[in-house]
């Protein structure tokens, strides 16, 4: 009966484990890669992100609680230049993320893929000519507020996190 | 049987959802290292996921609405192209062949718009755009349920360069109300 108990518990106990890896490995794979490779990295939670929103813009602020984590790197001359930025989506392609939206071209380049069923995780490439960005990014994105933050965004609303020189 | 009458159907059914945005897609390939057009896509994936959310305000409402439906979109266009009327025609050659239904033609002194859609049973499942001018060429396709009246909100509401045109649709629509 004990020895019964016991490899129940055991099964359940890998069965659980098995499960939460993907959750502790997601992230780990931008990491590993964009670590030594980039130019500047941020760290973002919904306390950060509110912090940049200069004039309480609501919709923003609703989008931005609905972040756990954001996680960006401007990657280095030479990774842009290799093209290897798009490797590491390769990656999470075979951890079975999904294509979302991509859109290449005129000097753009734009890649999201998501695993929203067991992590709502988002991975991506944000490139404009020669500057480009992967991000990570944890949590149940309120995509509704877009549209509204869109059409209300005014210039200056936000500061630009990635020019240092606003930071004053 | 019943086995492999439901696996016969379950592949005429996902071949048909392959092949919806496939003229976009032929442009895609065409123009995979041409960097004078922009080419993006919008997955199922992503459409899936405004399913699951709450509308706060009216405008989120009507904005998940119009996207709930829809099962992709895809977009190539180029601001300045070389031959950009021999492309549009042979996007409106293309569309024809393909069975497209002709929505409606604007001929403008500027830019010319041919809008085609796919119908069976009152039900829409691709809306075609192809756009020409002095310049310029597009080539827009979304499919899935599709419902006009919302397409400009979309459009509207994104206020994506590409999508701009998809507002001729409303200018129709209220000509003809």
């Amino acid at each position: 009966m004990t020895k019964t108990i016991r490899i129940k518990s055991l099964f359940i106990g890998l069965v659980v484990w098995g499960l939460s890896q993907p959750l502790f490995a997601q992230e780990d794979i931008l990491k590993d890669f964009a670590e030594n490779r980039n130019n500047s990295k941020y760290c973002m939670y919904p306390s950060t992100l509110r912090m940049i929103n200069l004039k309480n813009n609501e919709a923003y602020t609703e989008l931005a609680n609905s972040f756990r984590k954001f996680l960006i790197y401007e990657m280095d001359s030479i990774t842009v230049a290799k093209g290897s930025h798009r490797d590491v989506m390769k990656k999470y392609r075979n951890e079975g993320f999904e294509e979302y939206v991509s859109l290449i071209g005129g000097g753009n380049e734009v890649l999201i893929l998501g695993e929203e069923k067991r992590t709502n995780e988002m991975v991506g490439i944000f490139g404009m000519g020669d500057q480009v960005f992967v991000f990570y990014l944890l949590g149940n994105i309120q995509w509704q507020k877009i549209p509204t933050l869109i059409n209300t965004f005014a210039e200056n609303d936000l500061i630009n996190i990635f020019d240092i020189n606003e930071w004053d | 049987m019943k086995k492999l009458v439901t696996l016969t159907l379950s592949l005429f059914l996902a071949l048909g959802a392959l092949a919806q945005g496939e003229i976009v897609s032929k442009y895609f390939d065409r123009f995979a290292d041409n960097e004078e057009f922009v080419k993006a896509s919008i997955s199922a994936k992503m459409f899936s996921l405004f399913t699951e959310l709450e509308a706060g305000s009216d405008d989120e409402k009507e904005f998940l609405e119009a996207v709930s439906k829809l099962k992709g979109m895809k977009v190539l266009y180029g601001d300045s192209v070389s031959q950009p009327k021999k492309l549009y025609n042979e996007g409106i050659a293309d569309v024809k062949k393909a069975g497209f239904e002709e929505l409606m033609t604007v001929l403008d002194a500027e830019e010319n718009f041919h809008f085609a859609i796919k119908e069976k049973g009152g039900i829409i499942s691709e809306l075609i755009l192809v756009s020409g001018g002095k310049k310029g060429f597009s080539v827009l396709s979304i499919y899935g349920e599709i419902d006009l009246k919302n397409i400009s909100k979309i459009a509207r509401s994104m206020q994506i360069d590409g999508l701009k045109n998809l507002e001729k649709i409303d200018e129709r629509n209220d000509k003809n109300d």
